[in-house]
């Protein structure tokens, strides 16, 4: 028997759906922010958030509503929400999930009905402050089904099948998964939890498959799973059948996955003034776009070693003849070695091997060098420090190897010899401000995303010069100072000074000009 | 060995400005945040009370592959059961505490 006071609260709810009903459409607060998963015993939602709770306390969900949208009735629910462990979950995953608990009396939830879920104001913890998320927010609860995520890029790290129902603790069922008619095998380290089926995830409610190392897929593949027998259980595996998903390349990374691809571009151009006058000049650097070789190694305490092999640019040109500029492609493999940094001040040692070519803008001279390589120490603070108006300074040593053979140019008059050797040493500095919390009028209208400074000085010691050479030592550095309009484009000042390598002929390009930067 | 570590990073935070946490959250347990946020001041080298809702690439310049490496070796020093633990490419430039403690979350045992 129905209280007045339930029938009351009922008759609130229908009028909000009712209306919610009209604004279908025009909804969505942040529906992506929420996952609705249904509880084994078909008793309760779960309401997965991205943001833990503010409390731990049962929420008061009187404002909730559940509509039944095969016969339009509304279900009702607990005044407060679940928070205990059998109908939630533990405590560490109860951060971030409301569990909406139908009364008593009511009928469960059928698999073969979807519903509409009419959310209030949840409070939660926002940058550690507290904030709201949910009001006027409904969540369409669909038919039970289960699907695979969309994609990352490949290669796949991970793979992601969810599913509506919670099946936590329940080993009976697990999942297979298959890239283009061919079974994936899923390796059981990283998948498997105590009591879970494999791949199971009991914080995420999903089936969240890991891979290292990650596995390809090709444009115009499907990736499928299916629910299969575990052997361990009375209940049979769900027989629902997996939507699959079809790998494109061209594909925005979905919602569920991060866009794990990392590079480091940056291309200068504009008016300069050179050593002996007034031109254009390009600069480019293309480096940490890992494409293969890609390892992780963890040890113990943090240890993690990393390596992969990125294509490597290195560029300066300029119309001006007496500007010999470089133009040093090749390939870079890099190695890091971490160790946590709350324990060791030498916290990184990071490797890069770059077997590349190099040579002037006109290739006069051009060395293929097939060890190039660099060591950079990251000691303590210097690896990362604040300064001030809220900037951030990196100061990163370096020490390194370079020899070759001369391939171009051997006749031509340089201070260096033939089939290079040279040690090398210097420093690289990279300040950078953030743009204000509270921009000017000006900055608004021109744009205002930062302000960076970049320095990199290079010691170079050459083993073999020709006995015409006054010196063996030479010296190259670079400054750029860039105001950033936005994230990625700014206005740039870059000063080169020195003798770089091939030619070792001394220039001074001080440039003016669009900077992009990623 | 987690927990001894956890009380050093809790110590730091204690000698720095502390982020506001209210007194329900801790009720809740939820002490993953607060380490996050000492980690990414730690590797950013920046004040705890300026992490807040900046993300990683206004923290630090740059934001690279290193400091995305030192930040994943802190997280599983910090928990090392994570399932599974976090590689440097698993943090991004525009993470922030809420959006790496929700990652942390999920990979708890």
């Amino acid at each position: 028997m129905m209280s007045f006071g339930s029938r009351h609260r009922i008759a609130e709810a229908v009028a909000i759906a009712a209306l919610l009903a009209c604004a279908i459409s025009a909804s969505a607060q942040s529906a992506g922010d929420f996952r609705v998963v249904r509880r084994a015993d078909r008793r309760a939602l779960i309401v997965l958030l991205k943001l833990p709770l503010r409390s731990g306390d049962p929420l008061n969900v009187a404002r909730f509503a559940l509509l039944d949208r095969a016969g339009n009735a509304l279900l009702p629910l607990k005044q407060l929400s679940d928070v205990t462990d059998a109908g939630c979950g533990t405590a560490s995953r109860r951060e971030e999930r409301v569990c909406l608990a139908l009364a008593d009396g009511a009928p469960s939830l059928i698999d073969s009905h979807s519903y509409v879920l009419v959310l209030d104001s949840i409070p939660v913890l926002k940058d550690g402050k507290p904030a709201f998320v949910g009001a006027n927010v409904y969540l369409p609860v669909a038919i039970v089904g289960a699907r695979v995520q969309p994609l990352g890029k490949s290669p796949l790290y991970k793979i992601e099948v969810d599913y509506d129902v919670d099946v936590t603790n329940d080993s009976s069922a697990s999942i297979e998964l298959s890239i283009g008619g061919r079974r994936l095998p899923i390796p059981a380290p990283n998948n498997t939890r105590p009591g879970q089926s494999l791949c199971y995830n009991p914080n995420a409610l999903a089936y969240i498959c890991n891979f290292d190392p990650a596995v390809s897929v090709r444009d115009g593949e499907k990736v499928t799973a299916r629910f299969v027998d575990a052997g361990s259980g009375n209940a049979p595996a769900p027989a629902v059948v997996i939507t699959a998903v079809t790998y494109a390349n061209k594909d925005p990374v979905g919602l569920t996955q991060k866009d794990q691809s990392l590079y480091s571009l940056s291309i200068q151009g504009g008016y300069s003034k050179t050593t002996t006058t007034s031109t254009a000049t390009l600069q480019v650097m293309v480096r940490d776009a890992p494409f293969a070789l890609q390892s992780t190694h963890f040890g113990d305490n943090g240890f993690i070693r990393y390596t992969s092999l990125s294509p490597y640019l290195d560029l300066l040109v300029s119309t001006d003849a007496s500007t010999k500029g470089y133009i040093d492609p090749g390939l870079q493999f890099t190695g890091l070695f971490i160790w946590d940094s709350r324990t060791h001040f030498l916290n990184t040692i990071a490797a890069f091997i770059t077997p590349r070519a190099e040579s002037d803008k006109k290739g006069t001279v051009m060395n293929f060098v097939p060890l190039d390589i660099v060591i950079r120490p990251g000691l303590g603070p210097l690896s990362a420090h604040a300064i001030p108006l809220g900037g951030s300074i990196q100061l990163w040593p370096d020490i390194g190897l370079e020899q070759g053979w001369t391939v171009k140019g051997r006749s031509v008059l340089r201070p260096e010899s033939n089939d290079p050797s040279r040690w090398k040493g210097g420093a690289n500095l990279v300040a950078k401000w953030r743009a204000p919390k509270n921009p000017s009028r000006l900055c608004r209208v021109i744009g205002c995303a930062g302000f960076d400074i970049s320095a990199d000085w290079q010691h170079y010691k050459l083993n073999d010069v020709p006995s015409s050479a006054s010196t063996s030592n030479f010296d190259y550095g670079t400054l750029s100072a860039t105001y950033k309009f936005t994230e990625h484009a700014g206005l740039a000042f870059s000063f080169n000074n020195g003798n770089p390598p091939p030619l070792f002929v001394y220039q001074r390009v001080e440039s003016l000009g669009l900077a992009i930067v990623y | 060995m987690a927990a001894k570590k956890g009380k050093k990073s809790a110590g730091k935070t204690a000698t720095k400005a502390k982020e506001p946490v209210t007194k329900s959250a801790l009720a809740l347990g939820d002490d993953v945040r607060p380490k996050v946020v000492a980690i990414m001041a730690g590797v950013t080298g920046q004040p705890i009370a300026k992490v807040g809702a900046l993300c990683l690439s206004d923290l630090a310049a740059p934001c690279n592959l290193i400091l995305r490496g030192r930040t994943a070796s802190e997280l599983n020093a910090e928990w090392p059961t994570l399932m599974p633990l976090f590689k440097p490419t698993d943090v991004a430039c525009a993470d922030t505490a809420d959006t790496l403690s929700h990652q942390v979350r999920q990979r708890l045992p």
